[in-house]
């Protein structure tokens, strides 16, 4: 019992004691008393009074019947109509329906209609304000298939220099062309979508900072079907530093030590020449300590044979601590080295065989790979040729990571004019294994609209964002998200914003239009709505009986007219005594 | 009543002082509206405001006045001046008719002087008088610095026109005059945009109005000299041919700093020549032909203006082939600017024979007034083959013989073994014939071979020498390119001291080189002729002899050991001369033979491998488009430095594609630091000049503290 009432019931019945008590008193005290039932009644009228006053006050809940709860959402029929039995609201996306009853969101609307029990929405589907577990069993009407841009995954965040990937699916336009323009303007890849729709693209972040591309969906005939802003943000990478243990000179290494310097990385390359003599840019004795300073380990078989157990134990413990290691075979596996390899949990074979990478272009350059790679479920496959052979390989151990390589002569790529390639495999063995560096950056979760909330993640400290206006809104990270340290922001205004953390770091983030993507977002409501309406179906349709608080009016007209008979009574001569 | 003149007085006094004191409080209200009727209309409507304004305030200070009259006075001298006794109506109004009212009033009367010393006079609205102007000063301060809104738009963005005379000038109206070069035959245009885009060597006359027009007017290329602008009528005008695209803007005194406008030239075109008939280059000439008519078409962009035939032909066969040139202007047909030209030769009359070619040429020029520019266009070739001559006559019945090249070594050894092969199924006589046509390629190889060692031609071996495929593809020192490639002095290599009247005994290697071989290297260092090469030589030619041998005698079988033995040779030679190919590349030190043996490494330690530097990306252009981001809020990156920007892009022109974009849109940029579609054109040009780093290494994101835990319990 909340507070309220027991108060107004402790004051109720401290009232009607004390009438009791004044109406017995009177009795008493009277000279001549009265008839025996008109205290009685007296009394009884007060309780009456009381009983009425609290009824009032509280009116008694009452069991409501059932019904079913139509929600009209973005994109239903303007000409909806609720059958028998059925109530009819709209929330605010939907389209103005004749019969509908506007509220302001889901929940407004279901503590309205305690009577529902049935809930159908109709329309695309839900805002993602809607987006709550769903108390009553659902029913969702799909709308007609739509088409467009249907499906966009936006790049994460990339290094300046290299190539990122945007995929998305176009529903709708059979043979439609997709081409992703560079800021200047300029179409820097285009591709025409398959038969399933769906596209990648790619494109390359020349330097730090925000950058807007654009996606540019055509139809076959060359008809401008959607522009969509692609924003990336580039950020400046601390390069790791490598250092290459290799059994003897030879020309891989002289390739990569030649490719990591002129993208400014720091390499040293240690390689003996036998009777003792090492051609070394900087020795490296194999301690934790100095293995802790680099980020990677390039080594190859030659090398790992070479070092005795101890060695490969400091090694094995730098990698738990993050150090990345990347192991180079330079040609087939000693059972040895198999052997050890494979206990570092990588499942390797001794490569015996040499095949060529395949490649889609016909011209390129053929280089071969060894096929000691066997896929395997612990480890991931980092690189794959063109028929879908596994390239390279790593697999985490502890915080570090370890990796193999099956192209012992990729310099060969570099010799015959194919230096992108080389540099594309190198760039993404190096990003994959080395120990991490960079840091989670804040980051819109999913696609950003202005007008629409949005939750921003990854968050540290205390964050403020900058609107194109310039008006700076602070962000309040909600507990609840727990690590992903998600925090709301309704943006008002498209375009870039500037996102400032607690420790002095920034980033960019894009807000795009509101009218933008529109067909990705009913198919994220689609997909979205249709979850909820499946999840739903646990809900159980005869759960306790709904009921709803009662209206106090008829109460009310009780209280009165009790009331009215008191006092008719207090004040009539009525089964009083005559006075002597 | 003259004893009431001095409270007449009065009366006035007070009714003055309610018109001036009214006067004061309206003054203000007057005086502002006027200055709205000067600020929105002329001084006109302001006076006449004014002058309105002020009759409506005289009206309300009449009507204040008038109160102060006669029962006014009666009331206050009641109210303030006791010795009336109330009864100063009594002095104003008719003489008495009770004789007490008179003696009353004589009795005041006399009292007159007691009211002159009282002050009826209203008091001054202190209050109103300073509100009123204190108002009104701030609404004609306000009305005098509000902004002019009724200045007239004008033709051009950013440029403004009024007609108040304190305003700077501004540019009204520009016409450019495009006259292009009068070769093109182009008609002059007229546009009314500064930016322009024109055929080279075109004048552009500008017509600039400036309003007011102002002392001067310039146009000002960037790095050019100033043009002055001359007066004329309303305009200032002036004109300059341009030779290479240039920006520039339009400068006076007083004007604002305009935008960089662009003219852009667009290059003559070379003419293009090409073959319309005969459909490939060369055509075999047909029995009985005695006409040839190529048709060859010329276009060019602005018109041909002369046209030469070279007509050659070629005589005779084999190495004896002398030529014959003529070159005559030829007319054509059609439009200048896509001409036809089609000569007909009569082949008789050209002189052709047998063998002979002939080979048609057009050099067209174009009308370009500075310097024509000549082109020389592809050669139709009519080729008369030599044994057609034979044929003369006999039409049809002449089949074309395919010129006669040597077989190689190997063919002769898969040709034979294919004989042996097929040896059952075919009749001796016809086994024996093959074998024997075997052995004389057999013959013709080996009498080719022959001539590189200086063996005596055998049946005319001084005549034609054709390649065979055993013979090196590429000239080395040993064995050079076989003719029929042509060599002159001035074929583009070096040749050794060939002829020179500088000849030795017989027998002697040089004698040999020069009367056969056609040495590219020095004398000292020909190798062509050591011993070791030759004697393999001359063993292949033993071989092949014998190779020969068994084949004229019909036994091939016989023969294939030789074939194979000379191909062996052959092979040998050919092995051996890479071995005398100069090398370049590594140089070992030399070998310290004081410790050799010796196993003494002290001091011996690995060079440190130099890593040759690369120059470093210019850093310049990716800081200029970071400085440039559209980021709202303060800015932490580095302020945007456009002069260094400027003259990264002055110095890197050559390797920029359009650095004349680039420079204009920085010093648009840096005239309206606040355009923001500026700053977006220039980063836009900004990122097609930044050079991406090499590698794009990324590092991956370490994680939190329960993902770190994680991963650490993983194992």
């Amino acid at each position: 019992m909340s507070d309220a009432r027991f108060w107004v019931a402790a004051i109720l019945v401290l009232a009607l004691v004390a009438a009791v008590v004044r109406i017995l008193r009177r009795q008493r005290a009277a000279a001549q008393p009265a008839a025996r039932w008109r205290p009685a009644l007296l009394v009884a009228l007060q309780a009456a009074a009381a009983g009425a006053l609290w009824c009032m006050l509280f009116p008694p809940p009452i069991a409501v019947p059932r019904g079913v709860l139509v929600v009209a959402t973005e994109d239903a029929p303007a000409t909806l109509e609720a059958a028998p039995g059925e109530t009819l609201v709209a929330l605010p996306e939907a389209p103005a329906i004749a019969d509908a009853r506007r509220v302001p969101d889901l929940a407004t609307a279901l503590r309205q209609h305690p009577d529902a029990a049935r809930l159908r929405i109709v329309g695309s589907g839900l805002a993602p304000r809607d987006r709550q577990p769903l108390p009553l069993p659902t029913r969702f009407d799909p709308p007609a298939p739509f088409s467009g841009l249907v499906a966009l995954a936006l790049p994460d965040s990339a290094a300046p220099g290299s190539a990122f990937a945007i995929s998305g699916e176009v529903r709708g336009h059979r043979g439609a062309i997709v081409g992703l323009a560079d800021p200047s303007g300029s179409i820097v890849d285009l591709a025409r979508v398959g038969d399933d729709g769906r596209f990648t693209l790619r494109g390359t972040a020349r330097t730090a900072g925000p950058a807007r591309f654009e996606l540019r969906v055509a139809a076959r005939d060359g008809g401008m079907i959607e522009r969509v802003a692609i924003p990336v943000v580039a950020r400046e990478q601390r390069l790791p530093r490598v250092h290459v243990l290799a059994g003897a000179p030879g020309a891989e290494t002289k390739f990569l030590r030649r490719w990591a310097a002129d993208a400014g990385i720091a390499i040293a390359l240690e390689a003996p020449l036998g009777a003792g003599v090492l051609l070394a840019d900087d020795r490296l004795p194999i301690t934790a300590a100095t293995l802790g300073r680099i980020d990677l380990l390039v080594i190859d078989d030659r090398r790992w044979d070479a070092l005795d157990g101890s060695a490969r134990a400091t090694i094995i413990n730098a990698v738990d601590a993050g150090l990345g290691l990347l192991l180079r075979p330079g040609g087939a596996l000693s059972a040895a080295t198999q052997r050890s390899w494979a206990s570092l949990g990588l499942d390797v074979a001794r490569g015996e065989a040499v095949l060529p990478v395949r490649t889609a272009d016909r011209d390129a350059p053929v280089v071969g790979r060894r096929d000691l790679i066997r896929p395997t479920p612990q480890a991931v496959t980092l690189l794959r040729d063109a028929g879908g052979e596994p390239l390279a390989a790593w697999r985490a151990r502890g915080r570090g990571r370890i990796g193999i390589w099956a192209v012992p002569e990729s310099y060969a790529l570099t010799l015959a004019g194919d230096g992108e390639r080389y540099g594309a495999w190198w760039s993404s063995l190096f990003s994959t294994l080395a120990r991490a560096d960079g840091e989670q950056s804040p980051a819109i979760d999913g696609i950003g609209r202005s007008g629409e909330r949005v939750a921003i993640c990854g968050l540290s400290g205390a964050a403020t964002i900058d609107a194109p206006e310039g008006r700076a809104t602070p962000l309040v990270v909600d507990p609840a998200s727990g690590v992903h340290a998600c925090a709301a922001y309704w943006p008002r205004a498209e375009g870039w914003h500037r996102l400032r953390n607690g420790e002095g770091r920034e980033t960019a983030l894009y807000v795009h239009p509101a009218g933008a993507l529109v067909a990705v977002a009913r198919s994220d409501r689609h997909a979205a709505t249709i979850a909820l309406a499946a999840a739903s179906r646990q809900v159980r349709a005869d759960a306790p009986a709904r009921t709803a608080p009662g209206s106090p009016w008829p109460w009310f007209a009780a209280l009165l007219v009790t009331l009215g008979l008191l006092w008719w009574l207090e004040r009539s001569r009525f089964g009083r005594a005559e006075r002597g | 009543m003259t004893a009431i003149a001095p409270l007449a007085r009065l009366q006035r006094a007070a009714a003055r002082r309610a018109a001036i004191d009214m006067l004061a409080i309206g003054a203000p209200g007057a005086l502002a509206l006027a200055a709205i009727g000067w600020r929105f209309g002329n001084a006109t409507l302001a006076v006449l405001i004014f002058v309105a304004c002020a009759l409506l305030v005289a009206a309300f200070a009449y009507l204040r006045a008038r109160r102060f009259d006669c029962g006014w006075l009666v009331g206050q001298l009641d109210a303030r001046v006791p010795a009336f006794e109330d009864s100063s109506a009594l002095l104003f109004g008719a003489p008495a008719a009770s004789p007490l009212a008179a003696l009353q009033r004589q009795r005041i009367e006399v009292r007159i002087d007691a009211a002159e010393a009282v002050d009826f006079r209203p008091a001054w609205s202190h209050r109103a008088i300073v509100a009123a102007w204190v108002i009104g000063a701030a609404a004609i301060v306000a009305l005098l610095l509000w902004p002019d809104a009724t200045e007239t738009p004008t033709p051009r963005d950013g440029a403004t026109a009024t007609a108040a005379p304190a305003m700077p000038p501004t540019l009204a109206g520009v016409r450019l005059r495009i006259t292009p070069p009068a070769y093109t035959g182009l008609p002059a245009r007229t546009q009314s945009t500064l930016d322009a885009r024109v055929p080279e060597g075109s004048r552009i006359d500008w017509s600039v109005a400036i309003r007011p027009p102002g002392d001067a007017a310039a146009i000002a290329p960037v790095g050019g000299n100033r043009i002055a602008l001359v007066r004329q009528g309303d305009a200032w005008t002036g004109g300059m041919p341009i030779d290479r695209a240039m920006l520039y803007r339009i400068e006076a005194p007083g004007l604002p700093r305009q935008r960089l406008h662009r003219i852009e030239t667009v290059a003559d075109a070379p003419p293009v020549v090409r073959v319309v008939a005969p459909e490939r280059q060369l055509a075999m000439l047909n029995p009985g032909q005695r006409r040839w008519t190529p048709v060859f078409e010329a276009t060019d962009d602005h018109g041909i203006a002369d046209a030469t035939l070279r007509v050659t032909v070629t005589k005779g066969d084999g190495e004896n082939i002398s030529f014959e040139q003529r070159s005559a202007a030829i007319a054509g047909s059609g439009p200048a600017r896509r001409r036809r030209f089609a000569p007909t030769l009569d082949i008789a009359r050209e002189g052709m024979a047998p063998g002979s070619d002939l080979i048609v040429q057009i050099i067209v020029a174009d009308n370009r007034a500075a310097g024509a520019q000549r082109v020389e266009g592809p050669s139709a070739i009519l080729r008369w083959p030599p044994d057609l001559a034979l044929a003369d006559g006999l039409d049809g019945m002449a089949a074309p013989v395919m010129p006669a090249y040597f077989r190689s070594q190997r063919q002769i050894i898969i040709d034979a073994e294919a004989l042996i092969a097929r040896r059952a199924r075919i009749p001796a006589q016809e086994f024996a014939d093959r074998s024997n046509g075997l052995g004389n390629d057999q013959a013709s190889l080996r009498l080719r071979y022959g001539q590189f060692v200086g063996e005596e031609a055998e049946g005319g071996g001084s005549g034609i020498a054709l390649p065979t495929n055993d013979a090196p593809a590429l000239p080395t020192n040993n064995t050079p390119a076989p003719p029929p490639e042509a060599h002159s002095a001035d074929d583009g290599h070096d040749h050794g001291s060939e002829g020179g009247g500088a000849s030795g005994g017989f027998g002697s290697a040089v004698d040999v080189l020069n009367e056969f071989g056609h040495a590219h290297d020095s004398g000292d260092a020909a190798t062509l002729f050591d011993p070791g090469t030759r004697s393999t030589l001359a063993q292949a030619l033993d071989a092949m002899w014998s190779s020969e041998r068994a084949l004229r005698q019909g036994d091939p079988q016989a023969a294939l050991p030789h074939a194979y033995r000379a191909l062996a040779f052959l092979k040998d030679a050919q092995q051996a001369t890479r071995i005398f190919v100069p090398r370049t590349g590594a140089e070992p030190p030399p070998i310290d033979l004081s410790r050799r043996l010796t196993g003494d490494r002290e001091g011996i330690v690995a060079r440190e491998a130099p890593v040759p530097a690369r120059p470093t990306p210019d850093a310049t252009p990716a800081e200029a488009w970071r400085a440039l981001q559209p980021l709202p809020g303060p800015a932490r990156t580095p302020p945007l430095q456009l002069g260094a920007l400027d003259r990264w892009v002055r110095q890197n022109a050559g390797r920029i594609a359009d650095p004349l974009a680039l420079s204009a849109a920085i010093d648009t940029l840096r005239a309206e630091p606040a355009c923001t579609a500026c700053r977006e054109r220039l980063r836009a040009l900004l990122w097609r000049v930044i050079t991406p780093p090499r590698a794009g290494i990324s590092r991956r994101a370490g994680g939190n503290a329960r993902g770190r835990r994680y991963l650490e319990a993983l194992r």
